[in-house]
């Protein structure tokens, strides 16, 4: 960790994200205004001391649904990220570990995984479980399980053959006591990585989805579904997908950069 | 100083080959060479000894103008024929390298371009050092395989380098080193990772180039014997200076400094002579009266009674151990000799359940073992009665673990999960090895190489096992850690009656320790017996082999006739 804060740019994602965590966790209650408060007699304006960034089409304050909205927009990244860890990992550490059939199972699962599109499958999902972003997310996380997955085993597959896990089966090791010593530890920088990428991916994903109006049912603020609103109103407000699209990339970024930090080993220039 | 080549010396002898003068390596923070001087003259041959990190082989790095990025010559001046090398760009060392200063190193495989033939590498050499054209190329390099004494040269430039042997190797960049006519050859630990008897016929091959061509060597090495028995000069290096140098047999006679007497006393203790009056330094009077009557009323510890192992399968499948019978008595030392792919650490891994046997039987304490699988092998494993030294320390130590963890790993796995009552029996047995048992919080990147091997060992005892199999214990360590760390093994076996299978590439470096000694030639003992009886009577032509191609402090390695001669009736031998 120490190793991160040396770089400049992972110690001002670390600020970004910090940032986003907070909006994400209080968003609801700091938000200066109710985020859906329609305002009738404010429809489609401009930034103003009451308003700062404007009002939308249905005249609610925008500052305070993009505020809102970042609990729903990161919890459900959070969300898909988690189910992907809890899927990915412990499959993959034991494919390599409990023996053949085991792992050509797995794999050929993971395999059926990959070849499913995104967008395609999370539409059917929602369509198969009903309109909600926990259906919508649920079916993110299983898509990405694919990356957990590899990471886990690739890492796992370089500890496996290692003369000290050789010294361990010696002394009467089983599979289990192999992994809990020895290759959880080995998985852990890559599967940092890999969950800080995907993170971000998935934050990407939710703001897609909701743009495209799956997962979220109307009222209820996210950010995608800001710059969604807001790109049907661009004649109205030009600078109006600044802001939205502005928390997304913020946020994919510092993510990124971060995953970044962590698969360079400290000394490394970017 | 030289007076065999009378007419070449008088017109050489005004400037040496090569004159380094108060020559110091380091980095800003702090020099490593600290005010070296030494000189060579044409034909002279150099040997350079001292422990690891003393700076020899950095000194030779300087020479060659590749120090590590972090390294420079801080001050002194290094001067080829008087010319000055310190300072000089990559330009002007061009013309230098190769044609007049060139270097072979520890492991030849890792200088080679593994996806090219070894020919096209030394044809390629030629072209760019000498500005051949492709056909003369060619024939220059199948002269120079034939030199080199690699036979049937016209298969061997076509070969990749992970078809050819260290020792053919070792040959290959010979001679690429040699291809433009060098003047100084520098050989850095050239022969230490080669089989004995390998080792002895490419120390023949640099002394003939050296007789031949009037080839100035350096030689760096940890192995005094192999200093001793090339060089006519020898320098002692240690902590970045030079401690005692000269004419290498007045210095290896009658040393001076208490390092050069250390480092003598080190290959003394334990390395055997060929005299037959040798100091045994396990002597059965200090064993515990008891083990040998044990031995008869209970029967061997082990046994392995027509042992076949055939590795890899359908038409990969070779055998690599056959009808292999060997017993070990409790508390017995026992040595396994044998080169590199003569099945040592198969039948180790035999014993240990890895290797599956094709035939054969393996009896431990009575029961047999060797058809042990899934849950009886892991209970059996439990026990801890067998444990197993791996070869190289740092790579059987998981890097992540502070030592004392990987010390207690066994505990845990046996099911003694009480922290603190196994964190005291890691500090007892870290004692019992020799190490502070405070080094137990480090990682074992951070520990020197002897420290990590009695951490493995540490590993081993703390299960408390009756048999010890131990991998080249001594093959990776300097020779002052080496001392230190068969003194451990010879101390266990005394005072806590453990069992000992070592097995070695080098009958030199592990005989002092062992009771019996068993030779393994492709994958049949060939012959065993009391250590002393077989070094003093050896039968079989491979044992005399190995024997004869050790060199010794006193003499070189036996005539190379008598080897030759012993290599060929070997040949004939495995042909029928």
């Amino acid at each position: 960790m120490s190793a991160l804060y040396r770089r400049p740019s992972a110690r001002f994602a670390l600020v970004v994200l910090a940032g986003v965590g907070f909006l994400a966790a209080f968003g609801p209650l700091i938000a200066p205004q109710d985020p859906l408060a329609q305002h009738m007699g404010e429809l489609l304006r401009g930034p103003s001391p009451r308003h700062w960034l404007g009002t939308d089409q249905l005249g609610r304050d925008v500052f305070s649904r993009l505020v809102a909205g970042s609990t729903i927009s990161v919890l459900a990244a959070l969300q898909s990220v988690l189910i992907g860890l809890t899927l990915g990992v412990l499959p993959g550490l034991l494919s390599v570990f409990l023996g053949r059939a085991f792992e050509w199972l797995s794999l050929r699962l993971i395999d059926a995984l990959i070849t499913l599109p995104f967008l395609v499958f999370a539409i059917a999902m929602t369509a198969l479980l009903g309109n909600g972003l926990v259906q919508a997310m649920f079916a993110v996380g299983l898509l990405i399980t694919p990356a957990f997955y590899r990471v886990s085993r690739a890492a796992a597959l370089s500890v496996a053959n290692a003369p000290y896990v050789e010294a361990a089966r010696l002394m009467g090791a089983t599979s289990f006591a192999v992994i809990a010593w020895h290759a959880w530890r080995k998985v852990l920088p890559a599967l940092a990585v890999t969950t800080a990428a995907m993170t971000g991916a998935c934050l990407a994903i939710v703001a897609s989805l909701t743009f495209l109006g799956i997962g979220v049912v109307p009222p209820a603020p996210t950010w995608g579904g800001e710059l969604a609103s807001e790109l049907k109103t661009l004649y109205d407000r030009p600078f109006g997908p600044v802001a939205p699209a502005f928390l997304i990339i913020a946020t994919v970024w510092a993510l990124n950069a971060l995953a970044d930090a962590m698969r360079d080993p400290p000394g490394v220039k970017p | 100083m030289i007076v065999q080549e009378g007419a070449r010396v008088i017109t050489s002898s005004a400037i040496p080959l090569l004159a380094v003068e108060d020559l110091r390596i380091g980095s800003p923070a702090g020099s490593i060479v600290q005010g070296v001087s030494f000189s060579l003259r044409r034909g002279e041959s150099l040997g350079i000894v001292g422990e690891s990190g003393s700076g020899k082989s950095l000194t030779c790095r300087a020479i060659l103008g590749a120090l590590p990025p972090a390294l420079r010559v801080m001050g002194g001046s290094i001067r080829y024929k008087g010319a000055e090398l310190v300072g000089l760009d990559r330009r002007s060392w061009m013309p230098l390298r190769s044609k007049s200063i060139s270097a072979i190193f520890q492991d030849p495989g890792s200088y080679l371009n593994p996806s090219i033939p070894v020919g096209r590498q030394l044809a390629e050499a030629l072209r760019v050092t000498l500005r051949l054209p492709r056909t003369e190329a060619y024939r220059r390099s199948l002269d120079l395989f034939r030199k080199m004494g690699l036979r049937d040269e016209e298969a061997i430039y076509r070969q990749y380098p992970y078809q050819l042997s260290g020792g053919m190797l070792q040959r290959v960049l010979i001679a690429i080193a040699v291809c433009a006519g060098p003047e100084l050859l520098i050989a850095d630990e050239a022969t230490t990772a080669l089989d004995v008897t390998v080792q002895a016929e490419v120390l023949d091959l640099l002394a003939e180039l050296r007789n031949e061509q009037g080839l100035s060597l350096i030689l760096v090495s940890h192995d005094l014997a192999v200093v001793a028995q090339m060089c006519s000069q020898i320098l002692v290096f240690r902590h970045g200076v030079i401690v005692e140098a000269g004419p290498a047999q007045p210095v290896l006679n009658d040393p001076q400094h208490d390092y050069t007497r250390s480092l003598l006393r080190n290959h003394a203790q334990f390395v055997i002579d060929r005299v037959p009056a040798r100091r045994r330094i396990t002597d059965h009077a200090t064993k515990p009266p008891s083990s040998p009557g044990v031995a008869n009323l209970a029967g061997p510890l082990l046994r392995l009674r027509g042992v076949d192992v055939t590795l890899g399968a359908g038409r990969e499948s070779r055998p690599v151990l056959q009808s292999v019978d060997l017993t070990v008595g409790q508390g017995e030392t026992v040595a396994v000799i044998g080169e590199t792919g003569s099945g040592k650490t198969t039948l180790l891994r035999a014993i240990l359940g890895v290797a599956p046997l094709q035939q054969g039987s393996i009896f431990f304490d009575g029961a047999e073992i060797a058809g042990l699988r899934g849950r009886p092998l892991r209970e059996f494993r439990r026990t801890g009665r067998i444990q197993y030294v791996f070869q190289d320390p740092l790579q059987s130590l998981d890097p992540d673990l502070p030592v004392g963890r990987s010390i207690a790993e066994g505990l845990f796995i046996r099911g003694n999960t009480d922290l603190a009552s196994n964190m005291a029996r890691v500090e007892a047995v870290l004692a019992a090895v020799g190490l502070d048992p405070m080094l137990r919080e480090r990682l074992p990147r951070e520990l020197s190489g002897g420290q990590r091997q009695r951490v493995v060992i540490a590993r081993a005892l703390i299960l408390d096992p009756a048999l010890l199999l131990l991998d080249e214990p001594v093959s990776s360590l300097d020779a002052a850690s080496r001392t230190q760390i068969l003194q451990l093994l010879s101390s266990l076996s005394r005072e806590r009656g453990i069992a000992q299978i070592l097995i070695s590439h080098d009958l030199g470096s592990v005989a002092g320790l062992a009771d019996r000694v068993a030779v393994l030639y492709r994958g049949r003992i060939v012959e065993s017996g009391a250590t002393s009886d077989l070094l003093q009577h050896p039968r079989h032509a491979y044992t005399r082999l190995l024997i004869g191609s050790a060199p010794t402090l006193a003499d070189g390695a036996a005539d190379k006739l008598e080897r030759y001669k012993l290599r060929a009736a070997l040949a004939v031998a495995d042909k029928i």
